[in-house]
């Protein structure tokens, strides 16, 4: 009997890797989440942590609000949008238990499509020009061309809606409603509250394997060196795919010659 | 090692303890007499026991010997701990060295050797505490091991992953009698129905944490699991279910968010209060059927429980509109007169076992 319970502890090690294994090689079979070529904008490559020598690229992406402050909360994920991916909005804003039942309200996953060098990236660009914003957008690195422009429950849908793999990726996420009476920025009462879905991209690291992990190497610095790469031009790009069960992989990495030339590119 | 006559051997042995003990007392109170032949025959016989006792199973034979065993149990489990995320820490060291075929057989391999290991150690009689320390060693690299295979893939975390983790260590504790992994592997499965639950009704499974309540049906069946398998707990393990069941459920209570059950109808605040008060009948409940089984890890449980709880709704009620030293100044004065209670109740369960 004995012999049988560890003979079995040992078979639930084996299958659940083999099924993470099937899984991985169900998702890596198409790319239908979408292709794209990405840079350091995109991918930031974190210092290294403690003793780890794997490597991963941390997914850097942004949306597009009039509200330079309305971080991750854009415009279009409103209370339509909201009921739309099935959150029970029914409750006025302006009602007193408003703040407390839509805080109260759990984040549900969603699939999200990013867009590459869209019109929320040319909008945002716009606007930072024109206001010279120097708020919390502009420190969290704004420039990534990767922009979150709509959100649905199913992904065969907004593929319908977004059919160009190379411009449009979508991927997996997380939305949770966010009631707001106060502005964000400076913490003023807004005129009438609002409702908006704040979102989140699961995974939001991407590993890096071999060889392409040593592309990147000679890049990566210790922890306490740590510090931002503002005023330098993208380092390198790489190719990322999102696959048949919208997780992502990286195809290719490359090194980009470093020159400012790189950050006139992007503009 | 049969485990269950082990612990019959050192339930024996503590009653040896406690008989010698009384013995002397009553000696002292000369309430028994025996004569000097007698009690050399009884030293002599009881001293021939225990040793058989000690070599054969490995019991503790005098107190010094269990407070010793206490500290090779918390050095198990840290040793445990530490083994497993040691090997699977190393393994990140070394990663950007390796090939990428690599990763997923050496992966595989650090929850198999460490459970191979604890076999071995098993089946030749080493002491148990190795045994223990070398599976949980391997249910700790199972959790890295596992979790790693997803972040090479980019997964997205599935709450399968809970339920894999639960039936390893369930299986590994019924295999050795551990406890500990028991306890571990019931408190994810728990974790794993309310997630899927979680899910089920549209959120992300991993945000389960805020629905906390969804962990209290699978906490009942846990508790009342005992009553359905009368005769057939080999291990022991009636008090691990019951002690699983009822921090989960007391857990879930307390971390319970406001607005949860607005289904109800009820405000809020309501609500909170509800939970608060089902909290601290349920720890009076714990402590109450702890008593009556003659548990102290339940009665220890129910207590803290209903401490944690008493403190809550005091807070709620209190802290903002009284000044802080007073609030402190009530708490230590309700915890005064919650002596008198349990002075009654310990002299009214002193009174039951004499009669």
């Amino acid at each position: 009997m004995k012999r049988a319970l560890i003979l079995a502890a040992a078979a639930v090690v084996i299958v659940s890797n083999v099924w993470v294994l099937i899984s991985a090689r169900r998702n890596q079979s198409d790319a239908s989440g979408g292709t794209v070529a990405l840079t350091e904008r995109e991918l930031g490559l974190p210092p290294m942590a403690g003793d780890s020598t794997a490597t991963f690229l941390e997914l850097k992406w942004d949306t597009y609000s009039s509200v330079p402050a309305d971080l991750r909360t854009p415009e279009w994920l409103g209370a339509t949008k909201l009921a739309e991916l099935g959150f029970d909005c029914h409750v006025p804003l302006g009602s007193p238990d408003a703040r407390d039942y839509y805080s109260s309200q759990s984040p549900a996953p969603v699939f999200l499509v990013l867009e590459y060098e869209g019109e929320a990236w040319k909008a945002a660009n716009r606007d930072q020009e024109t206001t010279r914003d120097r708020g919390p957008k502009a420190r969290l690195g704004s420039k990534t061309r990767l922009f979150a422009v709509d959100a649905g429950r199913e992904a065969g849908r907004l593929r319908q809606k977004y059919p160009d793999r190379a411009r449009w990726v979508i991927v997996r996420g997380m939305v949770k409603p966010l009631f707001q009476d106060r502005s964000r920025r400076d913490s003023t009462a807004l005129t009438e509250p609002r409702l908006r879905g704040w979102l989140e991209v699961i995974p939001n690291q991407l590993f890096v394997p071999p060889p392409y992990s040593k592309v990147l190497q000679s890049l990566r610095r210790p922890s306490d060196q740590a510090g931002n790469q503002a005023g330098t031009g993208p380092r390198f790009a790489a190719t990322v795919s999102w696959g048949a069960r919208y997780e992502p992989w990286v195809q290719a990495v490359r090194l980009l010659p470093t020159t400012d030339a790189g950050a006139k590119t992007s503009q | 090692m049969d485990l269950n006559v082990k612990r019959q051997a050192q339930q024996r042995a503590d009653r040896i303890a406690a008989f010698r003990a009384e013995l002397a007392e009553l000696e002292r109170e000369q309430g028994l007499a025996l004569t000097v032949e007698q009690r050399a025959r009884l030293e002599a016989h009881l001293d021939r026991i225990l040793s058989a006792l000690a070599r054969q199973y490995g019991v503790d034979v005098t107190e010094s010997a269990k407070r010793v065993s206490w500290g090779m149990r918390i050095a198990t489990l840290l040793g445990g701990a530490a083994f497993g995320a040691g090997i699977v820490l190393f393994l990140h060291r070394i990663w950007g060295a390796l090939p990428s075929p690599a990763y997923a057989p050496l992966l595989i391999a650090v929850p198999l050797l460490l459970l191979a290991a604890a076999d071995l150690t098993f089946r030749r009689r080493v002491d148990l505490y190795y045994t223990a320390l070398l599976a949980l060693a391997a249910g700790v690299a199972f959790v890295m091991e596992l979790s790693a295979m997803g972040s090479i893939f980019n997964l997205v975390p599935s709450a399968h992953a809970l339920l894999v983790w639960a039936a390893f260590a369930m299986l590994v504790a019924y295999a050795y009698g551990l406890r500990l992994l028991l306890g571990a592997g019931l408190v994810l499965l728990c974790a794993y129905t309310a997630s899927v639950w979680f899910a089920t009704s549209g959120g992300y499974w991993a945000n389960f944490v805020e629905r906390a309540g969804l962990l209290i049906p699978a906490a009942m069946v846990l508790y009342a699991l005992p009553w359905l398998t009368a005769d057939r707990d080999s291990h022991d393990f009636k008090v691990v279910y019951r002690l699983g069941g009822a921090a989960t459920a007391l857990t879930a209570l307390l971390i319970s968010q406001r607005g949860e059950l607005r289904c109800l109808g009820l405000p809020p605040r309501t609500l909170e209060a509800l939970y608060q008060v089902a909290g601290l009948v349920l720890s009076v409940g714990v402590v109450l059927h702890g008593l009556r089984l003659r548990r102290s890890g339940l009665v220890n449980l129910g207590a803290a429980g209903f401490v944690v709880f008493l403190f809550v709704r005091l807070h709620a009620w209190w802290w903002d509109w009284m000044p802080n030293y007073v609030f402190f100044l009530l708490i230590g004065l309700i915890a005064i007169l919650l002596l008198f209670p349990f002075r009654h109740l310990r002299k009214r369960l002193s009174e039951r076992t004499v009669s």
